[in-house]
């Protein structure tokens, strides 16, 4: 191979390099196919960058436990009760007036008009009183004499 | 079976073999309309997957706009942890991460009643929350431009061949996580933590998907190193113990 050749080899082993860093370890998930199959068979050949490749499977592998032992910690400390506390009690109060008013203001037209409603149904369906009226006899208390109540 | 190693054989109906075909000349041969369409069927299913992400997160948040605290709780119940855990790792103080975790979620109650369906709440989260945590690694060391803490705390030294890490070695690896750059390890965190796609993780940090991936193939680097020379560093000083 010449002089050229060997850069250029070295070029591309350097990018596959860096495409573990770029990309991860798992030539499946690159978007450069070509440079993925070149990854596999370097995987095979390549004592170097099969050691770099583990070595960022390791990492990542890491990198979860982490992730993990954080939300742990996270949980363990009650973290989400407070945060929940502390925003209920930031948003509550812009609820109570702005909306709370607005609601009872609402319910008291709608029992207004309801109660409206309710009173012209009751005029239209029942119909007048068809009975005999209620007679008030008025007796002289010089014929009859005073009334026992005595007033 | 085939007399060459490797190669394949194309058989008619009635088990005739026709041809041997070597698969890298089957490889070649295969119609370039083929692997295009797989990734392009890949794309349109991501992209309809996160657009129903989209209209379920709007559908929820109209139910916030109009007042209902249950769907705003609901939120939280979804949205917090993952948000505290960025919070957390990216500032490496947990009181810290509730408050900024408390602030996002405050700022997302406000905008309720003006939320476009334009992208997830996620996104959306992890975008304020990117900017208050920046916000506070400023306030810790005001005289340092962190923008520029990858270019000047770059590491040139050759890589190591031994093996990286061991696989439970939390401690090492969050002690190496607080040491890098800050934006580093948020490209870190986005990718590792939070699982985000690089596209994602980008728009988060309102930077590039180019930028983004370069910006994490350094911390990744970066990070390897630290843990390198740490292991180095304790390898030394066993060393020196046993030696008495």
């Amino acid at each position: 191979m010449n002089k050229q050749g060997h850069e250029d080899s070295g070029a591309r082993r350097r990018a596959l390099f860096e495409a573990v860093d770029r990309y991860g370890p798992h030539p499946g998930t690159w978007p450069d196919l070509a440079r993925a199959a070149r990854a596999r068979e370097a995987m095979l050949a390549d004592r170097d960058f099969r050691a770099y490749r583990d070595g960022a499977v390791n990492l990542n592998r890491g990198l979860t436990l982490a992730a993990r032992a954080l939300d742990g910690e996270i949980a363990d400390a009650k973290a989400m009760e407070r945060i929940a506390a502390a925003v209920s009690a930031r948003v509550a109060p812009a609820i109570a007036p702005r909306r709370h008013l607005r609601h009872r203001a609402a319910a008291a037209a709608a029992v207004i008009v309801l109660a409206a409603a309710l009173g012209g149904m009751v005029d239209s369906i029942v119909p007048p009183f068809a009975g005999d009226p209620v007679q008030v006899v008025q007796l002289d208390t010089l014929v009859f004499g005073p009334t026992e109540g005595d007033f | 079976m085939s007399m060459i190693r490797g190669a394949t054989a194309r058989s008619d109906a009635d088990g005739q073999r026709l041809r041997y075909r070597h698969p890298a000349e089957t490889r070649r041969s295969a119609p370039d309309a083929v692997r295009p369409a797989r990734g392009e069927a890949l794309a349109q299913s991501d992209e309809s997957r996160n657009r129903a992400a989209i209209e379920a997160d709007h559908a929820l948040m109209q139910e916030v706009a109009a007042g209902d605290r249950g769907a705003f709780a609901r939120l939280m119940a979804i949205e917090a942890p993952r948000l505290t855990r960025f919070a957390a790792a990216t500032l490496t103080d947990l009181a810290e991460a509730e408050e900024v975790v408390q602030e996002a979620l405050v700022r997302l109650w406000q905008q309720a009643e003006a939320w476009q369906p334009n992208a997830r709440l996620a996104t959306w989260l992890h975008q304020v929350a990117y900017r208050l945590c920046i916000d506070r690694l400023r306030r810790r060391r005001p005289q340092i431009d962190i923008d520029g803490l990858d270019d000047t705390l770059e590491d040139d030294a050759p890589r190591a061949d031994q093996e990286m890490i061991r696989a439970d070695d939390v401690r090492r690896v969050r002690a190496a996580l607080a040491r890098l750059p800050d934006r580093q390890r948020i490209a870190i965190v986005l990718s590792h933590f939070q699982e985000l796609p690089q596209a994602e993780a980008a728009s988060v940090m309102a930077i590039g998907e180019h930028a983004y991936e370069s910006l994490l193939a350094r911390a990744r680097r970066r990070v390897r190193q630290i843990i390198e020379q740490e292991e180095a560093a304790e390898g030394e000083a066993f060393e020196k113990g046993a030696r008495g």
